[in-house]
């Protein structure tokens, strides 16, 4: 690791300072963007003469979270344009699509300005604006009510993708509530499981740039966790020679640039994996040293094979004896490519020794029944080529990512919340979130008041209608309020909808691992920081965003003074701010605090000119905190400091906690302490303390003993397993492997659908089909064809495609979006307006009444709309399918394919939600429920956002549902001083 | 700067090897130039090309390519286009009159109408960035660095490096134009718009119809460079000389060969972007008025002056009649089919002459104004010398209002067909026939002397003698000379239009007129009959005509 020297600004575009062509420069230089003159593209040639203050911030689309430059028309106050922010680290002043349309989301003329609140009956349509007031002082009554009746978890916030680090996981805690729920189980769980169980650490950060041989799983470069700042680099990496290995059924763009398209049957991922890793293993071309020092070797031998000699040779030999049954051969059976190929392929792993980039996005393992495995065979590569935490290999995220600490952090809620963290899965990665309606409807407990943010789970999850039957209940959801920008199908069954800011109309901060180092990103309001500049007192973001619309920051702060005006529930004090004790904490007091204490570096870079740290960070919007991080886990640790002691039976390196919380408090798991309540500071690896990686064994687990002791003993070691669609279920000549899983390059989720230009680019998701089996089942391309799964069906068109491997289809799951309104309840530039029917209890029926229609507004382009197609949605007439390990919903369905009818129509959608609740129950069986060891709902070390006190762990046999454990002082004081042990988002 | 000339020459290069089809150059630049919905300036094209497994997605970026030699600068009417010294080619929007002729000249499908102002606009270089020092908007955007901004001239910038030191391409280089978009290992699938076949709808997008990209299933795989998608398929996997390792072509088992029902075409397009054919019935109609318009008098007068034929002086005045009729409804047309009429006006007082079309203005007010001195030259009954002074130049005028078109239709370089030599000849003929049918039509009413009538069933024969000649010898059976050419050709002749040009443009106006005209004792009635059946037909062929010329792809 290398400290930044030059923490100034450092404009990092690759055409910049001339580069591409004397004399030209990428963007305006930030010496002078408080004053920028531009000509006017409008009027050219004309030169008339545009002035704007270029105001940084953070694009809030997908979760890349790349840099953004607000041209703010210092005359109108209006945001001209969105370009990249050169100083970013992350996305070096590039964008994708999505980057300028946060013009057309900013702009849409049908965005809600202020708050409503629900008339009639709920899901009715009926609706009256509010004023934030009404709805602060609803909501804070009924939490305050929920709190003072001690049931803190009838409060619950569901978040979307969060877009910042930590700001409300801290409210939570606060608050003392273990009400977080998040989307994680319908879209990482998976992947993150499998990398957990290996190294602790739940994600990979890929060092793209560097990497000899980039292996894939799905579409990074058009998708996929930081999709830009990582095709950069992806590409950077390829044009000096990178290879480029791709698994991916479907030809998607990254695909097209791939050395190896490798269009694996959907689900066997790991078969071909492990096919790789038994040629690393048995021609002897793994590295042989890194395995020995840091994979858990002994604990195998130990616990498999006691009595045989704990040699390295001896687990070596085992090896190759537990793999010898992945023979390429057998791979090509399970996954259909080619035996020689996959040959071919494992050489090029093998010859990329410790430059081996590799990543598992989705794809299988948010698609099957085990897919979490796939993660867990990909990272093996990694630990066989010794490629972990090295130049141009893959690290744990938590290294490249910097989660500033706060003010204040509030104490770990003191219970367990069971409508989240079902005793069932008490291994998942995270909260059980699209299984909140089963759990409702079968009586598992209820909500006072249920947060959605920026989410739209009755779209976005699986069993969309069953979200229906549960949200329209009161008895189950007392309060619904829906923090969004923007309609969507889950807002339409809200009491309130409360608008919430987008990219330039917000404060967040947040931290993600593109690339070997670490950063923070600043997301602003672009409008007040142009009124502060030009001199304007703004003391609340909804006094320069259009209309009422507001940022969640100052929102929760509000919020949480409103539940504890006085401060007698303890909560108030969190909120106030550092040096002002009694008054209310500002945006400026949270960040500028944050600023000048707990990011190394930017203090002084700030001074240097002459600058508050806030002030930096409002004029550059970001700051590189370390590049060129590797090998964390190979430093050492100092035993001869005071209070540092090595067990002698573990080999683990103990020392006293310290005493402030780091600087840096990206999650991390909880490591056992030692019995006199030390903190382990890491583990002896031949002879020498080093840092190790946060795991029971301090090591790479290659056997996990978490899993042998909560109940999954042969999963121990990285293995497959067949799923709901391996190749021998696909049982009939329209039998089909569906893949429903896929982003494109220009969408994001339902949050894109008011960007006018993205979605003029695609506004459609047939289904992909082969050739062959589109003349097998007799069907051409547009033709309609009925998608039937185990809980209905849909209607949609087909595409007939070379780009799909034989007997799998594909739908991308952007499209489909509905409103059941005339002009509201979703964006009319992407939604079909439909008609909705519950024809007896559980049988649903969706019929498509028009597809998107121009209509008047103040945008004229509203009536250019030229599409008519809204795609199909699919997410509906999919059951849930939780994963036992991981808890995350498996996509891929096992489905029939068929001409349409005469009576089905395009867009049409059967949904039977008695069946939906029947297959729930099915895969609810497959759960191998705690306690595990020592009584726990869950291991401690594991990851878990929002983290409660070491009791509420503890299930006991009068555990009900809620346990209202109390807190002790203990817990408070070990929760403050322990920083590693945060809530991960 | 050393090296460097004192004016720079702007160019793109466009690095397919790395364009990841993110599609950001096309929403930032509708960002800059608040383009709208409908339209681009640049757009991404995806191309599927291979089979299974070997399949691939070839990508391109297509845009206006700031040609050496633009030819919308030199079809634009009223210097609305332009070409910087430093090799921009730009416009300026307040003095477009919105004709199309741009859009029909540009090869690239580069021009849009802005359905807002009504005015041609498409990428300009972002000439009001580059005029600041700033490189334009889509490639400081673009996340792989595929799009390269600089001087050709000047030999430190990235684009120069690049264009002399590596193998790049150009779209369509047989146009002449010497565009300035270099393409690095971009497929001929995408740059070449005949070789792959639109289907009912793209990837993720529904395909418009009622453009230029309605046949391509009759059309694909016309290119001579059919071969050459796959060999670029199979470079594009792989920037270097290292072997190909497509799935399936390295040992693994070969797809076994499909029944017919299942084979795809070669290259099927999987995302593109509609573009409009910019001309429609309204160019038709003026075509076949103008015709009326140069026919009618040209013939009356060239039967007297020629001393043929003694011409009374209520046909003279009748045929002038509908000569002005004929030229005033094709202005009337013209003017209509401007997406800004009100400015039609500034094509006399700031013509760009190298147009054809200000040319053709100043041809149509130039042969009316004469024109209507001689009708009333002859309604005063002014000297017969005088008249014949008079009229002579009229009648050249007439002529080149009948022939200008063909020179306009020349200039149109995205439009193939229509720059046919032969469009020249059939524009002549018709006017022939349309003439004497108005001479023999009016003759009917009038009683015209019999010389007269056998002076324009003479023109009538003549006329479509020639239109038979050159439709068959010089559409039908003709080589032409590029892929576009024969494949408008190929619709007009035998695909949607053939009604048109066989029973429209050969049968009503060739045969019929002449088997009446040669075997019938054909009295002025039955003449004007056959002229009139003769000048229904030419009106269906034109319609075809134009719509065929603009029927074939172009990006």
């Amino acid at each position: 690791m290398t400290r930044s020297t030059r923490p100034t600004c450092r404009p990092d575009h690759p055409a910049s300072r001339g580069a591409m062509q004397p004399g030209f420069e990428a963007f305006p230089p930030p010496e002078r963007w408080d004053d920028w003159t531009e000509l006017d593209a409008k009027a050219w040639p004309r030169r008339e003469e545009r002035h704007y203050t270029l105001v940084p911030t953070t694009c809030f689309n997908c979760e890349s979270a790349c840099g953004l430059l607000a041209y703010v028309d210092t005359e109108s106050g209006d945001v001209r344009k969105f370009e990249g922010n050169p100083v970013h680290p992350g996305s070096r002043g590039r964008n994708c699509a999505k980057g300028p349309a946060t013009k057309n989301q900013t702009d849409d003329p049908e965005r809600i300005l202020y708050p409503l609140r629900r008339t009639g009956a709920r899901g009715a349509g009926g609706w009256e604006r509010c004023t934030w007031d009404e709805a602060l002082d609803d909501l804070a009554g009924r939490i305050r009510a929920a709190l003072v009746r001690g049931e803190p978890n009838k409060v619950m916030y569901h978040v979307g993708r969060p877009g910042e680090d930590g700001f409300t996981e801290r409210v939570l805690a606060a608050w003392g509530v273990d009400g977080h729920n998040s989307h994680t189980n319908i879209c990482s769980a998976g992947g993150r499981a499998g990398y957990a169980f290996w190294m602790g650490y739940d994600r990979p950060s890929p060092d793209y740039a560097n990497a000899r041989v980039i292996l894939l799983i799905s579409a990074h470069l058009e998708s996929g966790h930081y999709f830009n700042p990582h095709a950069q680099r992806i590409i950077e990496a390829k044009r000096r020679g990178a290879r480029v290995i791709v698994l991916d059924p479907r030809l998607s763009n990254t695909a097209t640039h791939a050395d190896h398209w490798l269009p694996v049957w959907p689900g066997s991922e790991p078969a071909l994996l492990l096919a790789i890793a038994r040629y690393l293993i048995v021609e002897d071309r793994f590295d042989r040293e890194f395995v020995r020092r840091w994979v858990n070797w002994r604990e195998y031998l130990a616990a498999e094979l006691p009595g045989e000699p704990a040699t390295f040779e001896r687990f070596v030999e085992e090896l190759k004896r537990l793999y010898e049954r992945y023979t390429p051969e057998y791979a090509e059976a399970e996954t259909g490519i080619p035996a020689a190929t996959i040959v071919t392929v494992a050489e090029e792993v093998a010859r990329a020794g410790s430059a081996l980039a590799a990543h598992n996005w989705r794809a299988s393992s948010a698609g099957v029944l085990g897919g979490w495995l796939t993660a867990r065979c990909l990272f093996f590569l990694n630990v066989l080529t010794g490629s972990v935490g090295t130049p141009g290999g893959t690290s744990p995220n938590a290294w490249d990512k910097w989660v500033p600490r706060p003010p204040y952090l509030p104490p770990h809620p003191a219970q367990w919340n069971e409508l989240t963290w079902p005793r069932e899965y008490p291994l998942a990665f995270f909260e059980m979130s699209f299984l909140l309606p089963h759990f409702l409807l079968e009586g598992r407990g209820s909500l006072d008041v249920y947060f959605t943010r920026v989410y739209n789970p009755v779209w976005t999850n699986p069993d969309g209608l069953t979200w229906i039957e549960a949200l329209r209940r009161e008895d189950l959801v007392g309060r619904h309020a829906a923090l969004t920008p923007v309609w969507s199908e889950t807002a339409w069954y809200a009491d309130y909808v409360l608008p919430v800011g987008l990219g330039g109309e917000r404060h967040d901060l947040h931290s993600y691992e593109t690339h070997a180092g670490t950063w923070i990103g600043f997301r602003q309001p672009v409008t007040r920081v142009a009124a502060e500049r030009a001199g304007r007192q703004v003391t609340d973001t909804r006094q320069t965003n259009p209309g009422e619309v507001w940022e969640e920051n100052e929102f929760w702060i509000e919020l949480s003074w409103r539940i504890d005006p006085d401060g007698s529930l303890g909560i108030r004090r969190w909120f106030e701010a550092p040096d002002r004790p009694g008054q209310k904490m500002t945006v400026d007091d949270y960040y500028g605090w944050i600023f000048e204490h707990s990011v190394p570096g930017l203090p002084e870079a700030a001074a240097a000119e002459g600058l508050t740290p806030l002030a930096y960070m409002r004029k550059y919007g970001s700051f590189e905190i370390e590049s060129g991080v590797y090998g964390r886990h190979d430093e050492p640790v100092d035993t001869t400091a005071p209070g540092v002691t090595v067990d002698p039976a573990s080999g683990f390196v103990f020392g006293p906690p310290p005493s402030t919380p780091p600087d840096n408090i990206v999650p991390v798991p909880a490591l056992p302490r030692d019995a006199s309540g030390r903190v382990r500071l890491g583990v002896v690896v031949e002879d020498e303390a080093r840092r190790g990686f946060p795991t029971p064994s301090g090591r790479l687990e290659f056997y996990s003993t978490t899993l042998r002791d909560w109940g999954w003993p042969e999963l121990a070691i990285p293995t497959w397993v067949p799923n709901q669609v391996s190749r021998e279920r696909m049982d009939g000549p329209d039998v089909f492997a569906l893949v429903p899983t896929f982003r494109l390059p220009v969408l994001i989720h339902t949050r894109s659908g008011n960007a006018k230009w993205l979605n003029e680019i695609a506004h459609a998701n047939p289904v992909w089909i082969h050739p062959v089996d589109a003349a097998r089942i007799g069907v051409r391309s547009g033709d309609l064809v009925r998608v039937e799964t185990d809980t209905g069906h849909l209607v949609n068109r087909a595409w007939v495609t070379e780009g799909i491997r034989p007997g799998v289809v594909a739908s991308s799951h952007h499209m489909g979006r509905w409103r059941l309104a005339e002009d509201a309840g979703t964006d009319r530039w992407s939604s079909a307006r439909v008609e909705l029917t519950e024809r007896e209890p559980g049988h649903w029926q969706m019929r498509r009444l028009e597809g998107v229609t121009p209509f008047a507004s103040r945008d004229p382009d509203s009536s250019r709309i030229w599409w008519r197609d809204a795609g199909v949605h699919q997410n509906l007439v999919f059951p849930v399918h939780p994963d036992p390990i991981s808890g995350a919903h498996a996509w891929h369905q096992r489905v029939r394919v068929r001409p349409a009818g005469p009576g089905d129509r395009e867009g049409d959608i059967v949904v039977d939600t008695n069946v939906s609740r029947r297959i729930y129950r099915e895969w609810l069986a497959l759960a191998r429920p705690a306690p595990g060891p020592g009584g726990l709902r869950r291991p401690e070390w594991l990851l878990r956002p929002l983290r409660p006190t070491p009791a509420a762990y503890r299930l006991t046999d009068t555990d009900g549902g809620e346990t209202p454990a109390a807190t002790t002082e203990t817990d408070r004081e070990a929760s403050q001083t322990d920083g590693h042990d945060r809530p991960e988002r | 700067m050393e090296g460097r000339s004192a004016v720079a020459n702007f160019a793109w290069v466009i690095d397919q090897t790395s364009c990841i089809g993110c599609h950001a150059c096309t929403t930032a630049c509708k960002a800059e130039h608040d383009v709208p919905l409908g339209v681009n300036r640049t757009w991404v094209k995806y191309v599927e090309t291979g089979t299974f497994p070997a399949t691939r997605r070839q990508i391109a970026v297509l845009r206006c390519n700031h040609c050496a030699e633009p030819p919308c600068v030199e079809v634009c009417p009223t210097r609305a286009m332009v070409q910087r010294p430093d090799g921009i080619v730009d416009f300026d929007t307040d003095r477009c009159i919105g004709c199309k002729a741009c859009l029909q000249a540009c090869p690239y499908d580069a021009i849009y109408i802005d359905p807002a102002e009504h005015v041609a606009e498409k990428c300009n270089f972002c000439a009001h960035r580059v005029d600041q020092g700033l490189l334009p908007a889509c490639v400081v955007v673009c996340p792989t660095e595929s799009l390269l901004f600089g001087d050709l001239d000047d030999p430190a910038s990235r684009v120069s490096r690049i264009v002399s030191s590596r193998p790049t391409t150009v779209r369509r280089p047989e146009q002449g134009t010497r565009p300035k978009a270099f393409y690095l290992g971009a497929s001929d699938a995408t740059l070449d718009p005949l070789v792959p076949v639109h289907e009912t709808a793209y990837m993720w997008a529904e395909r418009r119809t009622g453009g230029a990209k309605d046949h391509t299933a009759e059309l694909a795989g016309w290119a001579s460079s059919v071969g050459e998608v796959e060999r670029a398929a199979a470079a594009a996997t792989s920037s270097r000389a290292l072997p190909v390792l497509i799935p399936g072509a390295s040992g693994g088992p070969r797809p076994e060969p499909r029944p017919a029902g299942q084979r795809m075409p070669k290259a099927r397009v999987a995302y593109d972007v509609f573009h409009p054919r910019p001309w429609g019935w309204k160019v038709a109609l003026y075509l076949w008025t103008k015709g009326i318009g140069a026919g009618a008098f040209a013939i009356a007068f060239l039967a007297a002056a020629l001393g043929l034929a003694s011409v009374p002086r209520e046909l003279n005045l009748v045929a002038a009649f509908v000569s002005l009729a004929g030229v005033g409804i094709t202005t009337v047309l013209l003017v209509w089919d401007l997406k800004r009429p009100e400015r039609f006006w500034t094509i006399l007082v700031r013509p760009q002459l190298r147009s054809w079309l200000a040319i053709g203005a100043f041809v149509l007010v130039g042969y009316s104004g004469l024109l209507g001195l001689w009708f009333l030259g002859t309604w005063v009954g002014l000297d017969a010398g005088l008249l014949g002074l008079l009229g002579w130049p009229t009648v050249v005028l007439a002529a080149l209002s009948a022939l200008y078109t063909a020179f306009l239709l020349g200039q149109c370089e995205a439009r193939d067909l229509w720059q046919n030599q032969v469009t020249g000849i059939v524009l002549l003929a018709q006017a022939a026939i349309l003439g004497a049918t108005a001479v023999l039509a009016a003759g009917a009413v009038l009683g015209a002397p019999d010389d007269v009538v056998a002076i324009a069933r003479a023109a009538l024969l003549a006329g479509a003698v020639v239109n038979i000649a050159a439709l068959v010898l010089g559409e039908a059976l003709a080589e032409h000379p590029t892929t576009n050419a024969r494949a408008a050709a190929h619709l007009l002749v035998r695909g949607p239009y053939r009604g048109g040009f066989w029973l429209g443009g050969v049968v009503l106006a060739g045969l019929l007129p002449l088997v009446v005209g040669t075997l019938v004792p054909a009295s002025s009635a039955v003449l004007a009959a056959a002229g009139l059946a003769a000048a229904a037909g030419l009106l269906w062929y034109e319609l075809g005509f134009i719509a065929a010329g603009q029927a074939v792809p172009i990006s």
